[in-house]
């Protein structure tokens, strides 16, 4: 079948997905225009929304970008979120031995870096070496994470008073400083620039970018170009572990400035719903993001206000992320596609 | 062979099929006689699988009709052509080769409903036949476990399991050894006696000549030529097939022993020695392989596929190491932990892969991406460790020009290709950057005759260019067109390596079929 | 005998942990096995463990509520059936999209209805059986004769499915279908439609694991209350190399390591609590390390299969 036969059930899903939404609005007894009207208003059109949603893109699209860079080489990576703690643990547990300076800044994110690294880097071993499923290695370890996180703060990183289970706050010179006075947004909107910029350089230009798009496209003719998915797929869990690492080590420093549990909650999965949405293109992540940090922002006045239940926002992802998929095969230009079952097993010498 | 005035067993009436643009057949009329067996020969891309689909019941004509028993029938699908007693074996085996012998039997036969399998019935079903083919049969072999020979025989006994009155075999002798083959044509002789008729596609002229009554030569979808064997030859045959292109013609002038002029043969760049080698389910494929590789000779391997020629060129490839022996290839060890395909493709290695679909190209990338696949290392495409995309596209699209791609340019996607052109990027791709040692497998397999001639011409050049070519092919024409040594595997050992200009036909068939010699 | 005792009572609340993640995995052996992996039966299983409390509440038996699980996660299951078989979409992508789905649908639904009612909702949930009165065994009672009835249901189900993979045609041809496509349509068998249909029973399945989870387990619903289990499901079908009955035992080892965790946190008050928490997913890393290497996936996994032109 070619992708025209496709367009029509294509079409005719995305009708179903579109009403099924509007059907979930209207259940909630709200009417779904002025829920929409009610997102757009509060998240473009007030102060407060626009920040919160540039507050919220900025650890989106450092997460995009590692999901981007993961499943261009199609290695699905749904840790992000045990990796964005792991990150941040590592970098707070070391604080303390940090200068005060922008320096120690700097080290500060390297650190989550680093620690995202070594996270994303045991699925990736996992992978590489024993041949285990990314998805489920890097999933077992978000939950890995979330409990030692919660021993942590409660145990041996716990503040010194002893009552919230929460880390004492970081040096305040190793805060991200804030950019623009009387808001929020913090210096790690640039980080998220450089990220973007570099991670866009590698992807696009590099050698590195072309060897993960090869192993993505076909892992057969890499593994005969000398390209070793494996060790793509372990370099590439290491990678976008260290992204999400990234953006917890940012979110510490620019907002929280101390550990505690459930920060950045879900940011792991919506990173994926970023990158699909931008095509697992670098440049549109931060469009992408920005774009369902309106969407949290203005749902969550909404929801907070008893207008809809807040995990409108979940089936909103979900069907975004199938629309897309279904309006990529309606636009589909008759051409085949080149990973399908192999045509016959039974050649002795496949 | 056809009683004029009886009903023709099928027939094709004007038959039209096309995709998209393209015009896969144009207005087809064949008709089939009882116990008739037909040769259905053409070019690449001159229409045959399109026929085997149509009549298998995979698609339907666009115009035109089949006609069945002088009945026009509109096949649904694959199960009506079964049940009209259409039998087809296709080229790329369908059989699932992780079942047994008698399961993949047991997928076809529907009238066994969705439930228990009745395994001991059936398989006294399927023993008959076989019986009656003479073949042995065991219905508990794994497919993955027998070479091809042996699984196109299982495929026969899965056509012929139901009611067959019709049974096409669709390039039954491209993977098979001269003994195999000459089984095959008996088995083809015993049907045509009970009555069974028999399209046998191919594009060996040899086949023809050994087993068909009539020739149906198709050329760009139509019929060029529907004569009985008896009067055509095999320069007629060709004739047909390319048509009146003179040019096209030389180009595949029949050289039946090639005269080989004496090259000058440098030192070896590749030493293989008391190599041992298994099929992925662990049995011994090829043990006792030893060869030097010298610069500036073609040294082809052949042999039934399945008997370790894949498995030799990806031990060469660093893909997989022997399992025994060894090999020093330029410098490096197939013991040492530097026996890589990334290594050996740095130490001067090039690998044209048998499966280019697979393993060859990215179909969604473009041609200069493509080309990259191999020279990533090379400096100029690169500066400051980023892409220059514009000076890749100048270096491919002057590749593009040398090798003669029919393509829009560097920045076409490859899929948009014809797999002639694909085959040609791959070579242009393979040969450029001063490899040393070329590993090319398969490299004219699926392509149309002139695009073949192209593939040989630029091997021989680059052999005289003072380079090192291992060529894998089952096809003993162009092996002894432009090989120079010649070793073959064969039922787990080696015969050769020996010089092609010592060698007849007869004896590589022998070799090939895991004969010492024969006698001429 | 005390340690008898422990030991027994670990393996029958092990059976039960193991319950719902045996469910789905047994179907998500199936679908696999006809070359669709859905990495979303986590978010089936939450809407079927949501619809099985609001149907057993309104109706008054738990049996509607499972039934009404069963259907939804067949509702489910046929969006990414729709997707990956018929529009022939990336798996894992339109996968993770139906883990969002089923994680806002569950937690949406159940904010506009139980939700609002508070704690206060009595479910009416399921009790273990009690067959032939020999529950109250020592030991082998509560193990063997005192557990729930869809655990019965969930070992007689692996047994069907691994006597039909291999005694029955309709083995032979799902086989065919996620090994080698081709062949199984050339031999007339329709590829998409048993595919399609398979998929939809694998949602089922994972629908009566959610509806385990908050009708029999628990009594009650709780946003994500799955906790990863639908990809622990997804994790016993590779450990047990597509097997259901060998998946129902990969299960029960991780019911078991769950089982133990709250016991042991009794015993070691001084540990901290979470280090017996992460025991089955730390299991389940470990075993990822252990067992991949040799195992065969069937061949068209992931891949969708478009008909020769």
């Amino acid at each position: 079948m070619t992708g025209t036969a496709l367009r029509m059930p294509a079409l005719l899903v995305i009708g179903f997905l579109v009403a099924m939404v509007i059907a979930a609005i209207l259940l909630a007894g709200a009417d779904p225009a002025s829920v929409a009207y009610g997102i757009i208003e509060r998240a473009l059109f007030t102060r407060a929304g626009l920040l919160e949603a540039l507050l919220r893109a900025i650890p989106l699209t450092i997460m995009g970008l590692g999901i981007a860079i993961a499943f261009k080489a199609r290695i699905f990576n749904i840790g992000m979120d045990g990796q964005l703690i792991a990150g941040s643990v590592l970098a707070v547990v070391a604080a303390p031995l940090l200068p005060g300076n922008i320096a120690g800044i700097v080290f500060f994110l390297a650190l989550g870096f680093l620690g995202g690294a070594v996270w994303g880097g045991i699925a990736g071993v996992i992978k590489a070496r024993f041949g285990g499923n990314e998805i489920i290695a890097t999933i077992m370890l978000n939950y890995v994470a979330v409990q030692l996180l919660s021993w942590l703060v409660r145990g041996p990183l716990q503040e010194k008073m002893k009552i919230i289970p929460r880390s004492d706050a970081i040096d305040q010179a190793l805060r991200l400083p804030v950019l623009f006075d009387g808001t929020r947004i913090h210096a790690g909107l640039i980080v998220a620039i450089l990220a973007v910029a570099i991670v866009a350089l590698v992807m696009l230009r590099g050698r590195f970018g072309y060897r993960l798009a090869v192993v993505g496209a076909n892992d057969h003719a890499a593994r005969y170009a000398g390209i070793s998915p494996a060790w793509m797929a372990a370099a590439v869990l290491i990678l976008s572990g260290a992204l999400a690492g990234l953006a917890g080590a940012v979110e510490v420093a620019g907002l929280y400035g101390r550990l505690q549990e459930g920060f950045a909650p879900g940011f792991g999965i919506a990173a994926i719903a970023v990158a699909l949405v931008a095509r697992l293109n670098p440049l549109l992540v931060p469009v992408s993001a920005f774009g369902f940090s309106l969407l949290y922002s203005g749902l969550g006045a909404l929801a907070r206000n008893g207008v809809v239940p807040f995990p409108l926002i979940n089936i909103l992802e979900g069907a975004i992320i199938l629309v897309f998929l279904a309006a990529t095969v309606a636009l589909r230009h008759g051409g085949g596609q080149t990973r399908e079952a192999p045509e016959s097993g039974a050649r002795a010498d496949g | 062979m056809t009683e004029t005035g009886s009903v023709p067993l099928v027939a094709l009436r004007g038959v039209t099929k096309r995709f998209g643009d393209v015009v896969a057949n144009r207005a087809v009329d064949l008709e089939i006689g009882r116990g008739e067996v037909i040769a259905l020969v053409g070019e690449n891309g001159a229409g045959k699988s399109t026929i085997v689909n149509m009549l298998s019941g995979v698609f339907p004509p666009d115009e035109g009709t089949i006609e069945i028993d002088g009945a026009a029938t509109g096949f649904t699908g694959p199960a009506a052509s079964v049940e009209a007693g259409i039998g087809v074996v296709h080229q790329h085996y369908m059989l699932v080769p992780t079942l047994t012998a008698l399961d993949n039997i047991a997928l076809q036969a529907s009238e066994l409903g969705l439930w228990k399998i009745d395994r001991r019935a059936l398989g006294d079903r399927a023993g008959a036949v076989a019986e009656a083919l003479g073949f042995r049969f065991d219905r508990d072999q794994r497919i993955d476990s027998l070479d091809v020979a042996h699984q196109q025989r299982i495929e026969i006994i899965k056509a012929l399991i139901h009611e067959v009155r019709l049974l096409v075999l669709d390039e039954p002798t491209a993977v098979l050894g001269a003994d195999d083959k000459a089984r095959l044509f008996d088995t083809i002789s015993g049907l045509k006696r009970q009555g069974v008729s028999v399209v046998l596609i191919t594009h060996k002229l040899e086949d023809i000549f050994a087993v068909a009554d009539r020739a149906v030569i198709l050329r760009n979808g139509a019929v060029a030529a529907d004569l009985p064997v008896k009067d055509l030859s095999p320069e007629t045959i060709v004739t047909h097939m390319v048509g009146s292109d003179a040019e096209a013609r030389s180009e595949l002038e029949i050289q039946p022993e090639t005269v080989h002029p004496e090259h000058p043969v440098g030192e070896a760049v590749c030493r293989v020695r008391d190599v041992t080698l298994r099929r992925p389910n662990g049995s011994v494929a090829v043990s006792g392989l030893s060869l030097d590789l010298h610069a500036g000779e073609i040294v082809a391997v052949a042999g039934v596929d399945g008997n370790g020629q894949s498995e030799f060129v990806h031990c060469l490839a660093g893909l997989q190491r022997p399992d025994e022996g060894e090999i020093d290839c330029l410098g490096l060890n197939s013991r040492a932990r530097t026996w890589s395909p990334a290594r050996l493709r740095r130490a001067g290695v090039s690998h044209i892969p048998e499966d280019r679909r697979h393993s060859g190209i990215v179909a969604e990338m473009t041609l200069a991406k493509n080309y990259l696949l191999s020279h990533l290392d090379r400096p100029d495409v690169f500066r400051l460790g980023l892409l220059r995309n514009h000076h890749l596209g100048q270096v491919v699209d002057g590749l593009l020009n040398a090798f003669k791609v029919r393509a829009p340019g560097s920045g076409a996607l490859m899929k948009t290709l014809s797999g002639g052109n694909q085959q040609k990027i791959v070579l242009a791709r393979e040969l450029d950057g001063d490899p040393k040692l070329i590993l090319a497998t398969h490299p004219s397999r699926g392509l149309d005759l002139n695009t073949i001639a192209f593939v040989h011409k630029t091997l021989e050049q680059t052999r005289d260019a003072g380079k090192a070519i291992l060529l894998l092919s089952s096809d003993i024409d162009e092996i002894l067109k432009i090989a120079d040594r010649i070793i073959v595997f064969a039922g787990g050992r080696t015969f050769g390596p020996a010089p092609c200009r010592d060698l007849t036909r007869q004896t590589i068939g022998a070799w090939i079929a895991g004969h010492e010699d024969i006698e001429a | 005998m005390d340690e008898v005792v422990f030991l027994s009572g670990l393996l029958a609340a092990g059976i039960r942990l193991a319950a719902p993640i045996a469910l789905a995995a047994i179907g998500e052996t199936l679908s696999q096995r006809v070359g669709v992996i859905n990495v979303g039966i986590e978010g089936i299983m939450l809407v079927g463990a949501f619809i099985a409390v609001l149907l057993a509440v309104q109706s008054g038996s738990p049996w509607i509520g499972l039934l009404g699980a069963i259907l939804a996660g067949i509702a489910m299951a046929s969006l990414h059936a729709y997707f990956v078989v018929t529009l022939k979409t990336e798996q894992i992508v339109t996968g993770i999209a139906l883990l969002f789905l089923g994680l806002g649908l569950s937690g949406y639904g159940y904010r506009l209805t139980l939700g609002e009612l508070g704690a206060a909702v009595k479910v009416p949930g399921f009790r273990e059986l009690d067959i032939l009165g020999l529950a109250d065994l020592p030991v082998i009672g509560p193990i063997l004769f005192g557990q729930h009835a869809l655990v019965y249901l969930a070992v007689a189900s692996a047994i069907a499915m691994a006597w039909m993979f291999r005694a029955t045609r309709l083995g032979v041809i799902i086989k065919a279908v996620g090994e080698t496509p081709a062949a199984a349509d050339s031999a007339g068998i329709h590829v998409d439609r048993v595919r399609f249909l398979c998929v939809l029973a694998a949602g089922g399945f994972a629908g009566a694991g959610g509806a385990f989870l908050s009708t029999a387990h628990l009594w009650g619903f709780v946003e994500n209350m799955t906790a990863g289990r639908g990809f622990l499901a997804i994790a016993c079908v590779v450990f047990a190399r597509w097997n259901p009955v060998l998946a129902v035992l990969v299960a029960l080892v991780f019911g078991i390591a769950d089982a133990a965790q709250i016991r042991l946190q009794s015993i070691f008050p001084a540990v901290p609590y979470q280090f017996f928490v992460i025991a089955p997913y730390v299991v389940a890393i470990v075993s990822l390390a252990v067992g991949s290497r040799s195992s065969r996936m069937p061949a068209a996994l992931g891949l969708p299969f478009a008909k020769p032109r």
